[in-house]
Parts: structure tokens; C-alpha cells; sequence
């Protein structure tokens, strides 16, 4: 073998380098040259630090080795040496690149123990006893930066699986290769972890002595394990040199995983060079395989079908387990935490301490093995429970168990015989195989492990140590390992306390930096829907979004199409027609949701324009019009060439439209509205209320397309499946109630329900109820449901006085109105004859709550509110306590005052115009002349046709009436029931009439130009606009164009005649045009 | 070819046909070539305006009867632009302020300073004031009843108010104070008929007595409406017949219509349908006080004096709600279901009664 080896050892050097291109491509030569040197010149410093005992053993060992080796290169590479951290993250990156793909869990984790030995190692070069509390800070500090470092080297450590066929070679190689090693590794601070990693390493090696086999079924595992067994190994390095040589075999192996370099430092570079290339591809993919059923693997497939028993505190606290494999039905983290409720550990890989491997479907191959070998108990899923509940019972024998764990040290130190050691290795299993699991598992995981650690350096304080330490990870045993080189107790023990400190507050920022990304997420926006089929309620053939999709993809067809403007009432139309479609319906029903998904599905580009920016004329013109009418060139990032790269496919979402107003807006909706008719592309515009006065203009420019709320139960499908995996419990009627009281939105119901679950308390069916009710109480209310529930009996049992004037409040002008169009409609529950009686109450009510309102409107008496809300709502509500017996009419009271209003106004012109030839008020008019005045002029018409139309007209002249009054005076003097006089004149008649009375011109003691302007007025008033013109020249008369023709035939005649006419007032003139 | 209410309608403080005492007792006042501040009021149809114009006839000469119309514009102190139209002679302004609503004060400061503040710059032959006319005072809103007052006092040198209100209750003491208050009373019936006879004489028409009384009766003893029902009677049907029907006028009828509905049953069904109706008789501007007088009088028709004390009082009480509130029909409906509530259970107690 010796002989073997010697002749490898020249050769190897070179091969090593080889072989650490091969696995790392990329890894530089200068790294490996680094650490060679750093040793070199750490090892001073170590000399004068008061560090190890067989220190300088080892320093003659290193020298001669690598002087006879590799002392040209040495000189080579000092000057990277000296940049310790830089280059080590240097390769590190390096490495990432190479072998991210590789990464596997064990991996993962082992990088995490590199970190931490690192730190320790760090102290340890360092450590005067005084010095040592400020470094562990400083160490604190340097895991959290390095933690994702150590992530990424990873992938190294499946390397270099050759290497335990030529364990035993390298053991020739004889003890001083450890000692180097360790010197090498605690010189070198915080760059080389991969050194101490080393280090830890060997010390397992001679655990593992026995288990060469074990060695290669679990390369992926190795390193985990030497991290922690080196805690109890490296007493034995101090003391018995044999056990080093062990130490170097599993070295080897650990080279395998860490990185090319160290190998190259060792002479176990050798050893590598004896593995054929082929071997370590296989591991590899062997690695790769696993790793790739890992991720693939499939949650626990009855989750929730058993329970976790009770079990007494403490009941599994000498247990370590180490979990591996799906289980049936439960979540890993739901075990773990049982596992350390009960006062257990949770390793993450396979070591003598673990003493259960709780194995699933899919258990590690490579865990089992070895925890066969190592003759650890695999238990199912059952098998644990049944263990807790059995264990509870014996728990307070173990809690005695803490006196033996000193024993386990110097066992431990003697060679680990006991059955106590077996039971640390199964924990260190435990480990191992945890360190699957994601980071956050890890920690907790391999923090169990360090309990131990503490307790092997110091009886007297381990005790305490114990207990309190979970959290604290892998670190802390190699903490130990320095700690027994200086041999100085109490600087270890402090650098202990310390470093788990530091490393207890590291775990909680992961801890809660990981939590955090998933809380901090509200639920609305973490259950968002991903794709259109996800969005509530828009499934059907006919829903939004299929029209939106297909009113979208057929856009540019149809703009070259040119389709006619659709008839509005037409049912089955696509839109093609419109250039903007119009998104309209209440908050929460996912339009916005809808248009983005849409958008994305159709590769639309989406340019957003909602309430939070500022929409007036000016910024729309230039802005969005410049934005529109650009290409995308997103395809050209896309790699695509030619035309296609250059797309217009966006579009203009311009949300929340109806928030446009106030004076920052001004002109938007004009602007948008020219926007939509010379866009290129198409506009989707969102708004809430599609019928107010705002959307008016916008709406005949827009495929309209209304979202409704969806059904209770539609919601309700997708809020349980929500609460499902939020591990929520509502109740089904619950949630029911609770999603009508949000009014179907989905988004308040989604805020709702999750704020319910961030309150404890409200666990039981009786307290959601009640909050319910309370959430409802928040809930908009229409004037048409307060109505309602004024007169509903079944309301008032559970309405105080405060809620029933509540109602009044939601509308408090409209109110009053309501309950008094309504009241005559409610049947109140009383007997039958009182019903009138409670009726003239509620009215007398009502009148005094008449009287209240002017005194606040003319007053601005507004604190009478509440007042008003007793008489005209409360009390009337009170009286016809019972139900409404038809449907709720809006109020007619508005339409009967604007036209009462327009009476008034046509009475005061025909008032002003006969105010000369009469003596009346204006009530007057009303109630006495309309009539009379009325038959005056038309009964001569009637009665003698043309004959009448002098008289008729010497009426209105009298009068000095016009025209369009005598329009007005049929109007004022129309009763329902009655016939219109006027349709009794024969058309001819009437037509002559409006001839001879456009001839005559009879002064007008009034500017006519004044009333007309008036009716201006009037007629906009009406919301006829400006047809008003054209109006007044057609107004009456369908045979205007007859007239005027002939009209201008007599003008012709005469033309001589005639020529004052054309100076008669300017309202006739207009009609003689 | 007017309506003969306007044709026939005296010019002459002298000529007037009813109130001569009245007549003569302002025809002196004039005569002193200046008088106070007048308050005229009384029932429509009265012929208060008829009378004014007859003084100012009497004070100015036929001046006065050559009446202009003006559209004028004030500005209100929030920047509203309102106009109004006024007629005037070169002796006097005449204004509805009632007819910008709740603007009233704004009108009456500008135009009545306006009017008072220029002085006749030639007093020779004239009188030393102007009059201004006023109409329909008691529908003045109390700030401008206010803003009167002092103006009355202030520009008495050179103008003088008269004031045209229905009642003196809605005008404020201050002002009642400030003027000679001339009360118009409605004319006799027999006045009525004599004004119909005369009107008819100078139409050539002959008018038998006995429908003369129907028509007066009928028109509530306004002149006017007396007159156009006359001339309605007239188109209806010449030569008279004495038991010739009287055409009503259509708001009348309504309010009877209504009535009887209310009587006809009562429920709460009932109530909605005249709902309807009352907001019909809102609608074509029948003031609300004329349809609680006109129902209380049709209701009660049927009612035992101590029924009729009750509606009557609750009427009065709605009356005054009404007046003080905004929406009419609140109370005209609140009038109607107490009403029904006392009725019904005034119907049910005699049917109780009878058993």
C-alpha cells in the first residue's frame, strides 16, 4: 500500500489538479496554491497563539510533506494567500457556477456547517480568554454572511466518490496528515471553511473506522456526519495519534465533498486520483437521480388523517430522530414540531446519536442503510405515535439520563463503545438527514445536535446548556473541538454561550425572513388568480371575460371591417363595433383581476392608467395618445426579428374612469372619449357605476360589458378553499352569511376572513356569528334595503333606537321621501282597525318631520338630523312596525315637484305676457284664466275653422300672448282624465292659424328676445340640449315645411307689399326663415 | 278681442261697482295730492288691483294707463344673476317679487332704491314721487319684509309704496305699522250678480237673475271668476236659461273628485290613489291652501258638528305645518289619513250603534 502510494504521491500531484478540473471546471489554480500558503503562514501565528499541543508535530509534518511536494507552487500563489476573505468568496462563486445544478441537500447543508467551523476555527486562532465574547459577536455577524455562501458551495461535496477505495492508502500516509490539517484549518480564518470542514472531517473518520462500507454507501452524508462527530472525535486526535489515521481515510472522503483544493493541500489528493472518472459520474448521477425524486416528491397523501396523541412534556427528550421520506399523514414541520414539543430532536443526518429514524414513502436510501449499520431503530409513522404515548409514561425516568451525558464525552473520547455513543451517532443521523430539508429545517435541526456538544466540554454547566439550546446549529461542536485544543475550559465555554447566542438571534431573522415573505402577503393579493379559469364567477360561454378575450382578439380584424354602429338593445353583440370596451360593476368583483389576465393571456402589452394619476385633458393628450400611438419593440428583446418584433399590440387600461373629476382631471372623459375614436389600439376603461352622470358620454363609445356580483356560493367555493389552506375553520353558513354581508365582494370578504384568522379568539360558530352581524353593520346600505328594514317588525326585535335612526342616515335626504312613498304600502302588524289610525300617526310623523327638514335647510340647523330621523323615520317605522306589502317605489315626489316647478314656470311667462291686460296674480292665471283663455282662443277655431282664426288671433294679440303660449296655456289648463282640446282643431285650421299669425305683426309691449331666451333656458333645463333651436321652428307645427314654402310663394307675390313684416320681433322672423 | 273680466273693468275710482264708499274715501285721500304708504289686501277677485290702478289714474291722469313691460337684472350677493319683469308708466313701477323666489330681498333693496332714489328733476305738474307696486307682499319672504321696512322710512320724500297682499297675517307688524292698511272685501253676492247684470248690458246680452246668483254663488264671490264663467256660460250656451248649468272651474271639480274619493273608502289603498290626486292639484299650481279649504269643505259636508270641529281644527293644523314646512303633500296627505282614521272610526261606531 505504502509503496502504492508513494509512487501515486508524485503523480497525484498532478493528477489532483486534473482531477479538480474535472469536477470544477472552473475552480482556478490559484485557490488550492492559497491554501497550501495560508497554512504556511498561519501556522506561525498558531505557534505563538497557545494553541494545540502536537501543533508544531504537525507544522514539521506540513513543511516536510509540502516542501517535498508542492513547495514550487507555494511560492507561486503567495500573494493570493494574503487576500484571505475576497478570494474565498471568489471561488465560491466560482464554484456556484459549476455545480449549482449538482446541489443537494446534504450539500446544503453541510455548507452551513463549513460556515460555522469556520467561525469556530476563527475564535479559536484568535481566542485570548478576554477577547473571546467580542469575537463571538463579530462570528454572529460573519454566519449571516456567510450563510449563502455556503449554500452555494454545495454542490461540491459529492465530488469525489473514488476516494474511499483508497481510505486505507491515505491512512499509510500516517497521523501527520491530520494534525496538518488541523493546524492548517485553525489558521485559516474566516476564508477557509472548506479546511476546517476537513478537519472535522477526519476526527469522524475514526469513528467510522469500522464502517468503511458505510463510508460508501453514504458519500452525499459523510460530510454532515464529520461535521458533528468531529465534536467527539477530536479529543480522540488530541490524544491517540491511530485514530488520526482514520481521521485521513474519512478525510479523503470529505475532500470528495468539499472542495477540489483541499485535496490538493492533503496528500488524500491521491486517493482521488485513484477513483476512475466513470465512478464519479455514476455517484454523481446517482446523486442527481435522488435529488430529482426529492424535489418531484409529493405531499403527505392522507394529511389530517391521524392525530398526534397527547403525550407528557418531555416524553421524547433523550430521543433523537432523524426524519426521512414523505409520511402518510403528516406534514414534516407538523412532526418536527411534536418531536420538540415532547422535548426531542430532530437531526438532520444519520449519526450515532440519533436514536429513531422515523422513515416515510421515499425514505433516503442512503439514511436507511446506515442507520441499519448503525443499528438505529426505523420506525414508522404509528410506531412514533404509539412512542410518544408509551414514552409519556416512562418520561420521568429519562429526565435522570443528564448524568450520563458527561460519561458520554469521555466515552466518546475513549471510542465511543458505550451505547450512548450509538445513540449521539443516531442523532447525528438525524442531522444529516434533516439537512434535506429546507434551510429554516436545518437550523432547528442541527441545533439539536449541539446540546450534546455542550455537554461533552463541561460537565458542570452542560446541564443548563442542554435544554435551552435546540435552535443552536452545528456550529457549536466544532466551537467544542477548539475549545478542547486550547485546552482551556472556560474560554470555551463562553465562546459557547456566546456563539449560540449569536447564532440563536441568526436563526430567528431566517426564521423570520422566511415567515415574513409568505405573511406579509395579504391574502387577496397571495390568492390572486393566476390564470382567467381561477377568476370567480367568469366561466360561463357568455361571461366577461370570454367576451373581453374575444371582443380583444378580434379588435384588429375589426377595425378593418367597419361594422356599423349596433343597435343598443341588440342582445348578441360582440363589441366589434367599439373601439373601447367599458368594465363596469361593483368594487370586488374582479374586473381589474379580469383585464390583466386577459391582457396577459393575449400577449397584450397593458398601459395603466388609474385613479392615482393624474387624468386631465392635457396629460391624456400628450401622454397616453404619444403612448398608444408608439410600437412595442419588446420583441426585438425577445429575440424575435423581422415585423413581428415590432408589435402595437397593447392596450390602454385606463381604471378606475368614473374617479376621474375635480379640477386635476378636467376634460379627461372629453379627452379619453376623442382618445377611443382616433386610438389604434384598443381601450378598456373600468368604472363602477356605469349609469351616473359621469360615464354618460363615455358609455355610447364603449362595448359595454357589466359585471355582476357573483353568487354567494361561488364566492363561497373559493373562499373554503382558501380557508383550507390557510388551515382555517369556518363554518359553511358562516362563511355564507359573511360573504353577503360583504355585499359579494370578493376582495372584502378575502380581507375579512383573514383578519378572523389573525384573531384567535374567534374560534367558535357563536362569536363569528356575532361578528358577522357586527361586519354587516359596515356594509353600505341602499335607500331601497333601509327601507325595508324601517317597517320590518322582524328588524325592529333586534334594532335599538340608535340602529332604526342608523337607517335614516344612509341617505338622509332621500329618506323622508322613501318612507313616505312607501308607508301606504306596509302592512303593520296590528289588529285590522287600527290600521288607519297608525297610518294618520305615521303621516302626522312625517308632517312634522317636514317641518324640522326646512328649519335645518333654511337654518343650516343640520344638528336637527337626528331629530328629523325620529319623525321621519324612526316613529313612522314604529307605528307601521310590520312589512312592506309590495315593491319599494323611489320616490315620485321628485318628478311630481320638477314638474309642478314647470307649471310654475310656464304659468309666470304667460303671467308676465298678459300682465298688462290683466289684473291677476299669478295663481290667477292658474286657477282662472288658463281655461278660459284657452277656450277663447281655440273655440273659434273649432267651431268656425279658418273663419275663426281672426278671432282667435285677435285673442292672442289682446293678450299679448304668443305663439307657444297658447302651447303653455293648454298645458296649464290640462286635467288628467280630460281630452286636449287642440287635437279638435282640423289640421288646416291650425296650420292657417300659425300662417296668418307668423303675417301679422303686432307689437309686443315685451322683448320677445328675452323670453326665447328664457325657453333657452327652460329646454336645457329639460335636457333637451341645444335641439332647442331647431325646436322652437318646429315646435308646434308638423306642416312647418309646408308653410314655409308657401310662405315664401307669398312673399314672392308680395314681395312689395310685405316689407314690414320681416321687422316683426325676432321670434316670428325665425319661423318665417 | 279681450275676455270681458278684462274688457269691461273700470277705469274710475267713480265707476267702481261695488265699495263706493271705499272709492270715495281714497278719491278724497288723492285729492290732497300725496297719501302714505297703502296696504291693500283682501280676497282675490276683489278688485284690489282694479281700485289701485283707479287711484293712480285719479293721482297721475291717463298718464298712468300707458303701461310698458321691462325686463330688469339685478345681481344677487352670490354673483346669481336674476331678472324680473316689471311694468311700468312714466309714474309708477309695478314688480312681482315673488316671481324670483327666495332672491325677493334683492329685488326689493336694488329696484325700490333705485325707483325712490331718483328725484324728479322737474317737479312742475307732477306729483314729487313715484309709486311703486308691490304684489303679492304676503308671499314676501321675511328678509325682504325686513329689508322694506327701513327703505319705506328712508325714501318716503320721493316715493310711495303700495303694497298688494291677500291677507295681512303674513306681513309683518313693522310693515302693517308703516302703512295705510285698506282691507277690499270680497262683494256681496248680490254685488256680484249686480256687477254680472251690468257687464252683460254692455255686452247687449241678456242676463236672467236667477243665474246670475248661480254664477256668483259659484264663484265664491270672485268677480273675476264670475266673469269668465259667465263668458263661459255664454259660449256654452245664448241665449241664457236660468237653470243653465255653471261650468266649474276644472280644479274645483278635482277637489270634489278627491273628496268624495276620501269618503268613498278608507284605507290605506286609498290613500295612495289620493296621493295621486292631490299631487296632481300641486302640479297644476292649485295653491295648497285652496285645496285644504276645498277638501275640509267637502269633507265635513257629511260630518256631525262635533266630527266637524275635530277635521276642522286638525285641517287648521296642518294648514299651518304646511306653511311652515317644504312638501306640501306631507300634510295635505297627513290631513287626509287623520281624517280617514276619525272617519272610519266614526262610520264604524254608528254602524255599531245601529246594531
Amino acid at each position: 500500500m505504502s509503496k502504492s502510494i508513494r509512487s501515486y504521491f508524485t503523480v497525484i500531484k498532478k493528477q489532483t489538479t486534473k482531477i479538480a478540473h474535472d469536477d470544477s471546471d472552473i475552480i482556478p489554480e490559484s485557490p488550492e496554491i492559497q491554501v497550501k500558503k495560508k497554512k504556511q503562514t498561519k501556522k506561525r501565528r498558531i505557534e505563538d497563539s497557545d494553541e494545540e499541543i502536537f501543533s508544531p508535530k504537525v507544522k514539521k509534518v506540513d513543511i516536510g510533506q509540502k516542501s517535498a511536494q508542492k513547495s514550487p507552487k507555494l511560492k507561486e500563489v503567495t500573494i493570493t494567500d494574503l487576500f484571505g476573505s475576497e478570494k474565498i468568496k471568489k471561488t465560491e462563486s466560482l464554484v456556484v457556477k459549476n455545480k449549482s445544478e449538482k446541489q443537494t441537500e446534504i450539500g446544503i447543508h453541510s455548507d452551513e456547517e463549513f460556515e460555522q467551523s469556520l467561525l469556530e476555527l476563527d475564535t479559536i486562532d484568535n481566542i485570548s480568554p478576554e477577547q473571546v465574547k467580542s469575537y463571538k459577536k463579530d462570528q454572529g455577524k460573519c454566519i449571516v454572511e456567510e450563510e449563502p455562501k455556503s449554500n452555494k458551495e454545495v454542490p461540491k461535496v459529492k465530488i469525489s466518490p473514488p476516494q474511499l477505495s483508497s481510505t486505507k492508502d491515505n491512512t499509510s500516509k500516517s497521523s501527520k496528515k491530520p494534525k496538518k490539517h488541523h493546524q492548517t484549518e485553525s489558521e485559516l480564518k474566516e476564508k477557509h471553511y472548506k479546511i476546517t470542514n476537513n478537519d472535522n472531517d477526519k476526527k469522524n473518520s475514526k469513528n467510522q473506522n469500522n464502517n468503511d462500507k458505510i463510508i460508501e454507501i453514504e458519500d452525499d452524508e459523510k460530510g454532515h456526519k464529520f461535521n458533528n462527530s468531529s465534536v467527539e472525535e477530536k479529543p480522540h486526535a488530541i490524544n491517540k495519534s491511530k485514530m488520526r489515521k482514520r481521521d485521513l481515510s474519512e478525510f479523503l472522503e470529505d475532500d470528495d465533498h468539499d472542495t477540489s483544493f483541499k485535496k490538493k493541500k492533503h496528500d488524500d489528493s491521491l486517493n482521488e486520483s485513484a477513483l476512475s472518472d466513470q465512478e464519479r459520474h455514476e455517484r454523481k448521477r446517482l446523486s442527481a437521480s435522488l435529488y430529482q425524486k426529492y424535489l418531484n416528491r409529493t405531499g403527505p397523501k392522507n394529511l389530517g388523517a391521524k392525530e398526534i396523541p397527547e403525550g407528557a412534556p418531555g416524553c421524547l427528550k433523550d430521543c433523537a430522530f432523524l426524519l426521512t421520506g414523505v409520511l402518510d399523514s403528516f406534514e414534516r414541520e407538523e412532526i418536527v414540531e411534536a418531536i420538540t414539543k415532547y422535548g426531542g430532536s430532530v437531526k438532520s443526518g444519520v449519526s450515532k446519536k440519533v436514536t429513531h429514524v422515523l422513515a416515510g414513502e421515499d425514505a433516503g436510501p442512503a439514511k436507511t442503510a446506515k442507520a441499519e449499520t448503525l443499528g438505529i431503530k426505523i420506525i414508522n409513522e404509528d410506531q412514533f405515535l404509539n412512542m410518544i404515548t408509551e414514552l409519556s409514561k416512562k418520561n420521568k425516568n429519562k429526565k435522570s439520563n443528564t448524568n450520563d451525558k458527561p460519561h458520554i464525552k469521555i466515552e466518546n473520547s475513549d471510542k465511543n463503545k458505550s451505547p450512548n455513543d450509538e445513540k449521539s451517532n443516531k442523532n447525528e443521523k438525524t442531522t444529516k438527514d434533516k439537512s434535506k430539508l429546507s434551510l429554516n429545517d436545518k437550523v432547528k435541526k442541527e441545533g439539536s445536535v449541539s446540546p450534546k456538544a455542550t455537554i461533552t466540554l463541561k460537565n458542570d454547566k452542560s446541564v443548563s446548556l442542554k435544554n435551552p439550546i435546540k435552535k443552536e446549529r452545528s456550529v457549536s461542536p466544532k466551537a467544542k473541538i477548539k475549545k478542547e485544543i486550547l485546552d482551556s475550559p472556560k474560554k470555551d465555554f463562553y465562546g459557547k454561550i456566546n456563539k449560540k447566542k449569536s447564532e440563536e438571534e441568526v436563526e430567528q431573522i431566517d426564521n423570520v425572513d422566511n415567515s415574513s415573505k409568505d405573511a406579509s402577503l395579504m391574502w387577496v393579493d397571495k390568492y390572486k388568480p393566476q390564470s382567467i379559469k381561477q377568476i370567480i364567477g367568469q366561466h360561463g360561454e357568455a361571461s366577461n371575460v370570454k367576451k373581453l378575450i374575444n371582443w380583444l382578439t378580434k379588435w384588429y380584424v375589426n377595425r378593418k371591417a367597419k361594422l356599423p354602429k349596433p343597435n343598443p338593445w341588440a342582445k348578441n353583440d360582440d363589441g366589434g363595433y367599439y373601439k373601447a370596451a367599458l368594465l363596469s360593476g361593483p368594487p370586488g368583483v374582479g374586473k381589474t383581476t379580469t383585464v390583466g389576465l386577459v391582457c396577459k393571456e393575449l400577449g397584450f402589452d397593458t398601459v395603466e392608467f388609474n385613479a392615482s394619476d393624474t387624468r386631465s385633458k392635457n396629460l391624456i393628450k400628450e401622454q397616453i395618445s404619444e403612448l398608444i400611438s408608439t410600437k412595442s419593440l419588446s420583441g426585438y428583446a425577445k429575440g424575435v426579428t423581422g415585423k413581428q418584433a415590432v408589435t402595437k399590440k397593447h392596450v390602454l387600461v385606463m381604471d378606475e374612469v368614473d374617479g376621474m373629476a375635480g379640477n386635476e382631471d378636467r376634460g379627461g372623459l372629453q379627452e379619453l372619449i376623442s382618445l377611443i375614436k382616433s386610438s389604434s389600439v384598443p381601450v378598456i376603461c373600468m368604472c363602477n357605476d356605469r349609469n351616473s352622470e359621469k360615464m354618460r358620454s363615455l358609455v355610447n363609445y364603449c362595448y359595454d360589458l357589466r359585471f355582476s356580483r357573483p353568487r354567494v356560493d361561488q364566492i363561497k367555493a373559493a373562499m373554503l378553499t382558501i380557508c383550507f389552506k390557510e388551515g382555517v375553520k369556518v363554518p359553511g353558513d358562516v362563511l355564507s352569511q359573511l360573504i353577503s354581508a360583504a355585499g359579494q365582494d370578493i376582495r372584502q370578504t378575502l380581507h375579512l376572513l383573514s383578519v378572523w384568522t389573525a384573531d384567535p379568539t374567534l374560534t367558535e360558530r357563536d362569536k363569528l356569528q356575532k361578528e358577522v352581524q357586527r361586519v354587516k353593520k359596515d356594509i353600505k346600505m341602499g335607500p331601497w334595503d333601509a327601507i325595508r328594514k324601517v317597517f320590518s317588525a322582524e328588524e325592529h326585535k333586534t334594532m335599538s333606537i340608535i340602529d332604526q335612526s342608523d337607517l335614516f342616515f344612509t341617505d338622509y335626504s332621500l329618506a323622508p321621501l322613501f318612507v313616505h312613498e312607501n308607508y301606504p304600502q306596509v302592512v303593520p302588524h296590528c289588529p285590522k282597525h287600527e290600521v288607519l289610525d297608525r297610518m294618520s300617526k305615521a303621516v302626522d310623523s312625517l308632517s312634522l318631520g317636514d317641518l324640522v327638514d326646512s328649519r335645518i335647510r333654511s337654518n343650516q340647523a343640520w344638528s336637527l338630523l337626528p331629530l328629523q330621523a325620529m319623525y321621519s323615520s324612526v316613529i313612522p317605522g314604529q307605528q307601521l312596525s310590520g312589512h312592506v306589502g309590495g315593491q319599494i317605489q323611489f320616490p315620485s315626489w321628485l318628478g311630481k315637484n320638477s314638474r309642478a316647478n314647470k307649471m310654475s314656470r310656464l304659468a309666470q311667462t304667460i303671467h308676465a305676457h298678459t300682465r298688462l291686460s290683466t289684473s291677476g296674480s299669478k295663481s290667477s292665471i292658474f286657477l282662472d284664466y288658463s281655461s278660459h283663455l284657452r277656450d277663447a282662443i281655440l273655440n273659434p277655431l273649432i267651431k268656425d275653422k279658418n273663419e275663426g282664426i281672426s278671432k282667435s288671433l285677435q285673442v292672442l294679440e289682446e293678450y299679448h300672448l304668443l305663439r307657444d303660449d297658447l302651447e303653455s296655456l293648454t298645458e296649464l289648463s290640462l286635467w288628467p282624465g280630460q281630452r286636449n282640446p287642440s287635437i279638435l282643431i282640423d289640421a288646416k285650421v291650425k296650420a292657417a292659424m300659425t300662417r296668418t299669425y307668423n303675417k301679422q305683426a303686432s307689437a309686443l309691449p315685451y322683448a320677445p328676445g328675452t323670453i326665447k331666451k328664457a325657453k333657452h333656458l327652460e329646454t336645457d333645463e329639460n335636457g333637451l340640449e341645444m335641439d332647442a333651436e331647431d325646436d322652437l321652428e318646429n315646435y308646434s307645427d308638423p306642416e312647418n315645411d309646408l308653410l314655409i314654402k308657401k310662405k315664401k310663394m307669398k312673399d314672392l307675390e308680395k314681395a312689395s307689399s310685405s316689407k314690414e313684416k320681416p321687422q316683426s320681433s325676432k321670434g316670428r322672423g325665425k319661423k318665417t326663415k | 278681442m279681450s275676455l270681458w273680466v278684462d274688457k269691461h273693468r273700470p277705469k274710475d275710482l267713480l265707476k267702481l261697482d261695488f265699495h263706493k264708499d271705499q272709492a270715495v274715501r281714497l278719491k278724497s285721500l288723492v285729492q290732497q295730492s300725496d297719501f302714505p304708504h297703502l296696504l291693500v289686501y283682501g280676497p282675490s277677485g276683489a278688485g284690489k288691483k282694479t281700485r289701485i290702478m283707479c287711484l293712480l289714474r285719479e293721482l297721475y291722469g291717463s298718464g298712468v294707463e300707458r303701461l310698458r313691460q321691462e325686463t330688469m337684472h339685478f345681481t344677487t350677493p352670490s354673483n346669481k344673476k336674476i331678472e324680473i319683469m316689471t311694468v311700468s308708466s312714466n309714474y309708477h313701477i309695478e314688480v312681482n317679487p315673488t316671481d324670483v323666489g327666495i332672491y325677493d330681498r334683492v329685488v326689493i333693496m336694488d329696484l325700490v332704491k333705485n325707483v325712490a332714489q331718483t328725484h324728479q328733476i322737474d317737479s312742475s305738474g307732477q306729483r314729487e314721487f313715484k309709486v311703486v307696486i308691490l304684489n303679492e307682499v304676503d308671499d314676501l319672504t321675511k328678509d325682504a319684509q325686513h329689508a322694506l321696512r327701513r327703505t319705506m322710512e328712508k325714501y318716503v320724500a320721493t316715493c310711495r309704496l303700495i303694497l298688494i297682499a291677500n291677507s295681512v297675517s303674513r306681513v309683518i307688524p313693522a310693515i302693517r305699522s308703516r302703512c295705510l292698511t285698506i282691507r277690499v272685501p270680497a262683494p256681496t253676492e248680490s254685488e256680484v250678480c249686480s256687477v254680472l247684470q251690468t257687464v252683460c248690458k254692455k255686452e247687449g246680452l241678456n242676463l236672467p237673475s236667477e243665474l246670475a246668483l248661480k254664477i256668483s254663488k259659484c264663484s265664491g264671490r270672485n268677480v273675476r271668476r264670475a266673469l269668465l264663467m259667465c263668458e263661459a256660460c255664454k259660449v256654452q250656451q245664448y241665449p241664457f236659461k236660468a237653470d243653465q248649468k255653471v261650468p266649474e272651474p276644472d280644479w274645483q271639480l278635482f277637489i270634489k273628485e278627491t273628496a268624495s274619493m276620501i269618503l268613498s273608502e278608507q284605507s290605506p289603498k286609498k290613500l295612495g290613489e289620493v296621493r295621486q290626486k292631490l299631487y296632481e292639484l300641486i302640479i297644476h299650481g292649485v295653491p295648497p291652501d285652496i285645496i285644504f279649504a276645498g277638501l275640509l269643505k267637502e269633507l265635513v259636508i257629511n260630518c256631525d258638528m262635533a266630527m266637524k270641529c275635530q277635521v276642522a281644527s286638525h285641517a287648521a293644523m296642518f294648514e299651518h305645518r304646511m306653511r311652515l314646512g317644504n312638501k306640501a303633500i306631507f300634510h295635505l296627505e297627513a290631513f287626509v289619513a287623520k281624517f280617514m282614521a276619525i272617519y272610519k272610526k266614526f262610520i264604524e261606531d254608528s254602524v255599531g250603534d245601529a246594531f
